[in-house]
């Protein structure tokens, strides 16, 4: 039978990340302040999650690491009032949206910034803030202050 | 590609079924209740536990996660079959067993096959925690702190913008949901009672644009649903008592597992709507192979069971399944056509959101509620239209997985 404890990774600290093998790349960028994507040498497409083969064509073709320019618009979003653990408790409302990166691929991150200010297509850009986990977050354009 | 045969809309019916509760008065585990749904299901269907020759459960119960649950059953069962296997894509996998049982029958490998699925995460774990936890992509989304509701809001958010949709709208689904819930004695809502747009746009956001009434609740403590399949002729040479529910059509579609992998998802052999985009879900594929395989329209459908864990899923899914065009679901609502007393009622016991969810076996008990309906014995209030026909439609995992089952009383 699932124990209670079994999850107490959310329960008591923030998750690290469970990395995959073919995204190594990507969060030894994050460690450096980059922000990496794929992209297929075949049918040129932007490709993530990371991936050892291109899954949007049958080329069969080995994605190319490529810098993204972090700049990008909100697809959608969500304000969490209800956080999953009392870690996330002393830091909410955030908010976790879609962003849609400008070399036109997506990543499901939070955007920092006033729950009032959020709205859809406005512009983001990429940030990497200093926390106990390194994660790429996004912040509304004009706005570079943490809060 | 492959379309699908419409001879396997007239090969099988669901003879028996069983279903099972638990609170906190009657604690029972997902072992006990889907015994107890199992036997109860022989007894309905007239038949003994030794005739089952193949057992499909789906998933492990989130209060028992141990990995070959069916296995674990059969053996608890004192029942070794000829096969057994999980139907595992989430909620959808459950309601998916109903044809899986079918295209066995029509392969002439059984004669009965018993489909099974239970569980209580209420009465034995942290729903909030684990349910992000299992459902939010491990490396790109969990380290940010989502809920379940986070990551479903996206297409909610999404929804409002493509297509004008309002929070308010969103209530009203809340509300009707509400108005089969106060009937039924084991919803989760219930306790409630009736409450109006008003009521639901005071209660607190969980995550935007969703408000705690616009969600499904865990609960009830535990549920069990249990469903004997087998051949036409079968059911048609059963006892006068057993009253046969035909399988008229059925149909699934996965389209991804985490939220990050449908919105990079830029081709799809399967139509989902211009890409990238999130309002279409495979529900779409699902309903259509299940349709045409009955050889029905969505007009032909006189009740409906959704897997509306949110509002705004309830009306992505009633577009979805081909009962409104895309992004005019609330004409639907706003019609009365689903309310108690409506020619066309749909969750009829509350739905996912009223009934609640009890965890896996929330898809279980949808197609119980779907076959009480149909044979006129329902727990809550009765469909006021004597449906023949219904659509069950189960879904599971972040608008990923998709199973639609077409239900008749009338021999094909």
């Amino acid at each position: 039978m699932l124990e209670q404890g079994e999850f107490a990774d959310y329960t008591e600290s923030f998750p690290e990340p469970r990395v995959t093998q073919d995204a190594l790349p990507y969060w030894a960028a994050v460690k450096e302040g980059r922000l990496l994507f794929q992209r297929c040498p075949a049918c040129r497409g932007a490709i993530f999650p990371p991936r050892s083969i291109c899954p949007m064509c049958e080329a069969g073709a080995t994605p190319a690491w490529e810098e993204s320019s972090g700049a990008g618009s909100i697809y959608s979003f969500s304000v969490v009032h209800r956080p999953p653990s009392a870690v996330w408790r002393a830091r909410s409302p955030y908010t976790i949206g879609l962003v849609r990166l400008d070399e036109d691929w997506f990543l499901f991150s939070e955007i920092e910034g006033r729950p009032e200010d959020m709205a859809i297509d406005k512009r983001v850009h990429v940030a990497f803030p200093e926390r106990e986990v390194a994660l790429p977050v996004f912040r509304l354009d004009g706005e570079d202050a943490p809060r | 590609m492959k379309q699908p045969d419409r001879s396997l809309g007239r090969v099988a019916a669901i003879i028996g079924m069983g279903d099972a509760y638990a609170d906190k008065q009657a604690v029972k585990d997902p072992l006990q209740l889907a015994t107890e749904a199992s036997w109860a299901a022989f007894k309905d269907a007239g038949i003994r536990k030794d005739d089952i020759d193949i057992l499909l459960t789906g998933r492990s119960p989130w209060a028992d996660r141990r990995p070959q649950w069916n296995n674990i059953f059969a053996s608890h069962m004192q029942m070794p079959v000829r096969m057994t296997t999980e139907i595992t894509f989430h909620g959808a996998g459950v309601n998916a067993m109903i044809g899986q049982a079918a295209l066995a029958i029509a392969a002439g490998v059984a004669d009965y096959v018993l489909c099974v699925q239970s569980d209580a995460v209420e009465l034995f774990i942290d729903a909030t925690a684990v349910g992000a936890a299992t459902d939010a992509c491990p490396q790109f989304e969990f380290p940010y702190g989502p809920t379940i509701p986070t990551i479903y809001a996206q297409l909610a958010c999404r929804y409002m913008h493509e297509f004008g949709v309002t929070e308010e709208d969103f209530a009203e689904v809340a509300v009707q949901r509400q108005e089969w819930a106060v009937h039924h004695p084991k919803a989760a809502k219930r306790r409630h009672g009736l409450i109006t747009v008003d009521d639901v746009m005071r209660s607190p956001y969980i995550s935007t644009p969703l408000r705690r009434w616009m969600c499904a609740t865990w609960g009830p403590g535990g549920t069990a649903g249990a469903f004997v399949v087998t051949s036409v002729e079968r059911a048609k040479q059963a006892g006068a008592a057993v009253k046969p529910i035909y399988i008229h059509g059925f149909g699934t579609c996965t389209t991804h597992e985490y939220l990050c992998e449908r919105i990079n998802l830029r081709k799809s052999r399967i139509p989902l709507g211009p890409l990238p985009a999130i309002t279409t879900t495979g529900a779409a594929h699902a309903a259509r192979e299940a349709y045409a395989m009955a050889d029905m329209a969505p007009t032909d459908m006189q009740l409906g069971a959704l897997a509306g864990n949110f509002s705004h899923t309830v009306l992505v899914q009633l577009e979805d399944l081909g009962f409104a065009p895309k992004g005019r679901a609330m004409d639907l609502v706003r019609s009365g056509r689903m309310r108690p007393g409506g020619d066309f009622p749909v969750d009829t016991n509350g739905g996912w959101m009223g009934f609640g969810q009890p965890g896996i076996s929330v898809a279980a008990d949808s197609l119980v509620e779907t076959v009480r309906q149909l044979r006129g014995n329902p727990l809550g209030l009765l469909a006021g239209n004597s449906p023949k026909r219904a659509m069950a439609y189960s879904a599971g995992g972040m608008l990923a997985c998709h199973s639609a089952v077409i239900l008749g009383t009338e021999a094909p």
